[in-house]
């Protein structure tokens, strides 16, 4: 069976087709052959029958008158049967009453007594039948005729022999018939073994077959190119996987060897098996000397964030392991043994489980070396404090000054007026004396001239400087104040303060328009405060020949309200927009009055709630002032 | 029960051929011949042969040895299956209400009279005279080598209205 199975397919087809031919038609001849001998036996065996009822039928006269001449001479008719050997029959009381005997067969024994009736007896040579001799109902005695058996191996001889022939010609039928069936099962088969086997020596998948019919095999075929297929896909996301993965790889490495970051990684034990480059800086322990070692037994000295000594437990990676949980920015102080310093690391510790299992299997550790930073940080702080402490320094001391500079100048106001009450006395008093008419004119010209003129300048720098001290004052104050932050209705609040600058603006022959705003969070006091000075500012600066128009507007960007107050006044030169911010600046002192103060006070407003302002302008055009708040009170 | 029947039959006819002399012993194998004609020759059906009433009517014209074999085998054996009765002829009007007549030592006269008068009745006529088959008589017993056979006379078979069968007429001479 073994050799069977290594046939080429074309050879199996060829062989179970006529192994089925040869079994089949052996079957077929063998029942044949066996049919045709029981026929011919029955053939024989009927006629042997009907000769003997024939003849039987005379012999019963001839036994009823006691007649056995006539008897044997009805026998010899069997003559014309040549295969009958002998004959003989018997009276009813089963008495041998007559013989015959061929004359051309050999001899045969006659029984003396009739054999059992009805029955057929068959030997090697012989076969013999038994009948009753009957007429009209009665017995009168029975035939025995035996006769030679030839003719049925004769005749079985003959139908063995015929179809020994047929099977000669049915078997060089199928031989032929095999040899050209065996094609469109075998060809197919063996045209996809051969494709099977070019694809493995190739390993190209994209080779396809071509099908040849929709059978089994066509299905086969479709299958295959569909296997083909499928792995052509699978090889293709396999090599893009591939060198999708060496390309992380190589960026993965890259990244790992270059970055500022400590990289460590431990196995279950907690066994360092590999680090980065930044890792042996940090520490400042090369990876032979933290390979194989945890990094509490790696490290000689380390602290926590307020100076006590880090127990060994308690190092990150430890702690990891041990708990199953992640550590997140601990910080440590780790004693770098080649720098001899200690380093300020935020380290954090992550375990990897692999799924179904509770002990992590990798620790992966980052190192966050913030020294510098931290340094950095530390000077920052003190610079700040020193400022805010020179800041409010500067402050109490613009307070101060300005309130008790205050003082004085009341007096100088006020003797001042005293001053002007008097000479204008001592005019009267002298104008009414006698003198020369020189000296008089001289005097009036004193008296009315240059006194009066240089009282002027006095009082008049007298009140500048007042309203300057009241500025200061102001100021100062503003970064003092209380602040009551909450949500703010600037159209309400807007329209206040137009309200407030409508006579004003009539008299500049300018209009004032507010458009809708959106709300904000700050100060009531200081809102108004500032978005009264810049509409008081534009209101200053318009052009003295046209009419003027300044517009309130407002919009949302982000988490800020930004409002506009836009004019189409003067406008100011690029160079000088920075410096009008500045503390008494005015950049054109005769052409305005004020303080000077009015954007200086808006800056400090915008810086105390967390706002800003800052301005476009063209010269000869227009300014755009803008100022954003808040529009929630969550501060980033 | 018919082999039984036979058998007993053929040993009563054993005895009678031992007890008697040679002529008894012809008269009783031929009247035992007799019943076996029976077998092989139908009688009309419209004849008193199906009337089950009427027994099987011999009648025996001028022989009384025969006479009394017939009386010997048939005083319970049937024919055709009916009792048999047997007689003697006194004339051969007689013979009117037979079924067979056996015909004895008779002239050439009366057997002449005898089968007119019986020609085309359906009754069976047996003699056991040399000549007589060819003077009518459809069966006649001869001896043929020492032993007992008989002969048929076709054209007087032909006239009756009996049907002899083939095996019957095969048998005789």
């Amino acid at each position: 069976m073994n050799g069977f199975k290594n046939l080429s397919i074309k050879n199996k087809i060829i062989l179970i087709i006529l192994a089925v031919t040869v079994s089949t038609y052996s079957a077929a001849s063998i029942i044949l052959i066996i049919y045709a001998r029981a026929e011919a036996r029955d053939d024989l065996v009927k006629e042997l029958r009907l000769a003997s009822r024939l003849t039987g039928g005379n012999a019963a006269s001839a036994i009823a008158f006691d007649d056995s001449m006539a008897a044997m001479e009805f026998l010899r008719s069997l003559r014309s049967f040549p295969t009958v050997a002998a004959a003989a029959v018997y009276d009813e009381n089963n008495v041998l009453f007559a013989t015959y005997r061929n004359p051309e067969s050999p001899r045969v024994a006659i029984p003396e007594n009739s054999p059992i009736a009805n029955e057929v007896f068959i030997n090697r040579k012989y076969v013999s039948v038994v009948e009753p001799i009957n007429y009209d109902n009665v017995n009168y005695g029975y035939i025995f005729i035996i006769a030679d058996k030839t003719p049925i191996g004769k005749k079985t001889a003959k139908y063995a022999l015929f179809t020994a022939l047929l099977g000669a010609v049915a078997f060089g039928l199928a031989a032929a018939l095999a040899a050209l069936l065996r094609k469109p099962i075998a060809d197919p088969i063996i045209h996809l073994a051969d494709a099977a086997g070019e694809i493995k020596e190739s390993n190209d998948y994209s080779t396809r077959v071509l099908k040849r019919g929709e059978d089994e095999i066509g299905k086969l075929y479709d299958d295959f190119n569909a296997m083909l297929e499928m792995i052509e896909k699978r090889e293709n996301e396999k090599n893009a996987a591939i060198a999708a993965l060496r390309n992380s790889e190589q960026k993965h490495r890259a990244l790992f060897e270059s970055m500022a970051q400590g990289v460590v990684y431990q196995d279950s034990k907690g066994s360092i098996t590999s680090v980065n480059p930044a890792t042996e800086e940090i520490l400042g322990l090369d990876y032979g000397s933290l390979y194989g070692k945890s990094l509490s037994e790696a490290i000689g000295k380390a602290m926590n964030e307020d100076g006590s000594n880090l127990d060994k437990e308690m190092f990150p990676d430890v702690v990891a392991r041990r708990t199953g949980k992640s550590v997140k920015n601990q910080i440590l102080g780790i004693f770098n043994e080649k720098t001899k310093t200690y380093r300020w690391i935020s380290a954090n510790s992550a375990p990897y489980f692999k799924t179904g299992t509770n002990e992590p299997y990798q620790i992966y550790t980052t190192l966050n070396d913030f020294t510098d930073r931290k340094k950095a940080e530390t000077e920052r702080e003190k610079l700040n404090k020193e400022l805010i402490d020179k800041n409010s320094e500067l402050e109490q001391i613009v307070y101060v000054a300005s309130h008790d500079l205050r003082s004085p100048l009341v007096n100088i106001q006020g003797f001042s007026s005293e001053l002007q009450i008097s000479i204008e006395e001592t005019a009267e008093l002298a104008m009414g004396l006698d003198m020369p008419e020189s000296t008089r004119k001289e005097l009036t010209e004193y008296f009315e001239v240059d006194i009066p003129v240089s009282i002027g300048y006095v009082v008049s720098s007298i009140r500048r400087m007042d309203a300057l001290i009241k500025g200061l004052l102001r100021l100062s104050r503003l970064g003092r104040a209380a602040l009551n932050v909450k949500e703010l209705n600037m159209n309400i609040l807007a329209k206040d303060a137009a309200r407030a600058f409508q006579y004003l603006a009539q008299n500049n022959n300018a209009e004032l328009q507010i458009e809708d705003l959106p709300n904000c969070f700050g100060d009531e006091n200081f809102v108004n405060r500032a978005l009264g000075n810049l509409i008081e500012n534009a209101l200053k600066f318009l052009k003295p020949d046209e009419p003027g128009r300044i517009v309130v507007k407002g919009y949302k960007l982000d988490s800020s309200s930004i409002y506009c107050v836009e004019d189409n006044g003067v406008g100011i030169k690029e160079e000088h927009t920075d410096k009008i911010f500045e503390i008494f600046n005015r950049l054109n002192p005769e052409a305005s009055e004020g303080e000077g103060l009015g954007l200086s006070v808006v800056k400090k407003i915008m810086e105390r709630l967390d706002g800003s302002v800052w301005l476009e302008s063209e010269y000869g055009i227009g300014s755009k002032f803008y100022f954003s708040l808040p529009n929630s009170t969550t501060k980033e | 029960m018919r082999h039984l029947l036979t058998i007993a039959i053929l040993v009563t006819v054993s005895f009678g051929i031992v007890r008697t002399a040679d002529s008894d012993r012809e008269s009783i194998i031929k009247s035992v011949f007799i019943e076996k004609f029976t077998r092989f020759i139908d009688w009309p059906s419209d004849s008193d042969i199906e009337n089950d009433s009427v027994p099987f009517r011999i009648g025996v014209y001028e022989s009384e040895s025969f006479y009394d074999a017939l009386r010997q085998s048939y005083s319970r054996q049937k024919i055709k299956g009916k009792k048999v009765q047997i007689r003697i002829l006194k004339s051969h009007r007689d013979g009117e209400k037979c079924d067979l007549v056996f015909i004895g030592d008779v002239s050439e006269e009366k057997l002449k009279n005898l089968l007119n008068f019986l020609e085309g009745r359906p009754v069976l006529t047996i003699s056991d005279r040399n000549g007589f088959s060819e003077k009518g008589v459809m069966i006649n017993f001869v001896e043929v080598d020492g032993k007992i056979r008989f002969e048929i006379n076709d054209e007087a078979v032909k006239k009756s209205d009996l049907i002899f069968s083939y095996h019957l007429l095969k048998l005789s001479r």
